[in-house]
């Protein structure tokens, strides 16, 4: 009988499955692949190390705890897990910032010249995704800008911007799709 | 909400920033639109690469989430898995230091030799009969166990079947510890597994791995609300969900027999 023994071949979906039987060293292995990710994402929301660090530890718990809630037949792993990382991290934000400290938080990123593209750093894809923000238009990348970095509900991203709510969510959305197909993870069929 | 005031939430929806007073009505829709799911997932991806730049992180973190996924077993997990990993097919070593997986472990050898005393159609009507038939059983296959009563006992049999002929049988104790214990399936090429899978309440969950050789004698559970029992080969490791065609199946049946 085969028996998987060396984990970095292993591929995620496997790793979840394992961890879905309690394997601890599973868990590890999916650390080693993205915890690095996790935090970064964490600590460019939250702007502070030690947050983050709580974050990512929630992040990985929570794995250990539902791993049902990942479906690989739905999206990768890393994904997943991102998704789970912003949603906490949105979460403190607004829970522990007003709006308008977040607004100011928002102004002084800006001023200190904070937009998409030098928030993304990967290596393998900073440069697709750099041409794919690139060719947003200017009002679709600040309704993102706004909404996934500044930690903003699409109703405050229409305050600040002084625009129709329905504006805004056809601004986040329009502009998602666009870059969806830019970078090649549009699901056929969506377009109308 | 109608359905095109929902897709115009998609976006905001995957960036969470919709309100939390929406999400529910959300959710609700997208558990009925396969169209609207994907879309959410679409742009899940755009959003994890625009924020998946990798930071080293700091040390002792990975010491913090171990120490915490050590101490506190997880919430249900005890229907989460619904499968006891079989002895040398789990898709990673076993964490043996892990009183869970010690306890898993145990239970499994405690049942082995009796599914295969059952398997061998070994008649027992006496203590010390079913002692040395269950002895000669565990020497003869070199179980690394002893005992069980699930063959010995009250139990029910799942025929699985392809093209209505019988290629493999699992038998279940009333609690539930099943066994697969004969199988004229093909044996798999080592990058491959035969993994079984219950359906419940109209929802398949992964009951356990068999390995590539059918022959095996692999533990699991069955608990009372799975109705049918199926049958997949799977790239090795398994998968959190079939992806391959049934190769055979069976429904458990209601009774019990002694």
């Amino acid at each position: 009988m085969a028996v998987i023994s060396d984990l970095s071949s292993a591929s995620d979906a496997s790793l979840a499955m394992a961890v879905a039987r309690w394997q601890e060293e599973a868990l590890a292995e999916i650390y080693r692949r993205h915890a690095g990710a996790v935090f970064g994402l964490a600590k460019r929301l939250m702007f502070d190390a030690v947050l983050a660090e709580e974050v990512t530890q929630e992040v990985f718990v929570r794995l250990w705890r539902e791993p049902e809630r990942f479906d690989p037949t739905r999206g990768s792993l890393r994904t997943f897990l991102l998704s789970v990382t912003h949603g906490r991290a949105i979460d403190i934000l607004r829970s522990e910032m007003s709006r308008r400290a977040r607004e100011e938080r928002s102004r002084a990123v800006a001023e200190a010249g904070y937009d998409l593209e030098q928030e993304v750093f990967d290596l393998t894809t900073a440069e697709r995704v750099r041409k794919a923000v690139a060719k947003l238009p200017g009002v679709e990348r600040k309704a993102i800008e706004l909404a996934y970095f500044g930690g903003h509900s699409y109703r405050e991203v229409a305050a600040i911007e002084n625009e129709p709510e329905g504006t805004i969510k056809s601004r986040i959305r329009s502009g998602l799709r666009r870059m969806g197909r830019e970078l090649d993870t549009a699901v056929k069929g969506t377009d109308r | 909400m109608i359905h095109e005031e929902i897709e115009e939430l998609l976006g905001a929806y995957a960036l969470h920033a919709t309100e939390p007073e929406e999400d529910g009505e959300i959710e609700a829709h997208l558990a009925g639109c396969p169209r609207c799911r994907a879309e959410v997932q679409a742009h899940l991806e755009v959003a994890a690469m625009l924020g998946g730049s990798t930071t080293e992180v700091p040390a002792g973190l990975w010491e913090k989430i171990a120490a915490s996924v050590g101490e506190i077993p997880p919430p249900g997990a005890a229907d989460r898995l619904s499968v006891v990993p079989p002895m040398g097919t789990a898709p990673f070593s076993a964490a043996r230091g892990s009183p869970r997986w010690q306890a898993a472990v145990w239970g499994t050898v405690v049942a082995v030799a009796a599914a295969v005393i059952a398997v061998l159609g070994v008649e027992v009507s006496h203590l010390d009969q079913q002692v040395r038939s269950l002895r000669t059983a565990v020497g003869q296959y070199g179980l690394s166990g002893a005992a069980a009563q699930v063959a010995l006992g009250p139990h029910r049999t799942i025929v699985l079947t392809a093209d209505k002929a019988e290629v493999a049988k699992v038998v279940v104790a009333p609690s539930g510890a099943a066994f697969w214990v004969s199988s004229s399936l093909r044996e798999l090429p080592s990058s491959q597994t035969y993994q079984l899978w219950g359906l419940a309440r109209g929802k398949i969950v992964s009951l356990g791995l068999v390995g590539p050789d059918p022959h095996s004698v692999a533990p699991f559970r069955i608990e009372a609300t799975i109705t049918t029992v199926m049958v997949t080969a799977e790239p090795s490791g398994g998968t959190p969900k079939p992806t391959l065609p049934v190769v055979a199946q069976g429904n458990v049946p209601p009774e019990t027999v002694d």
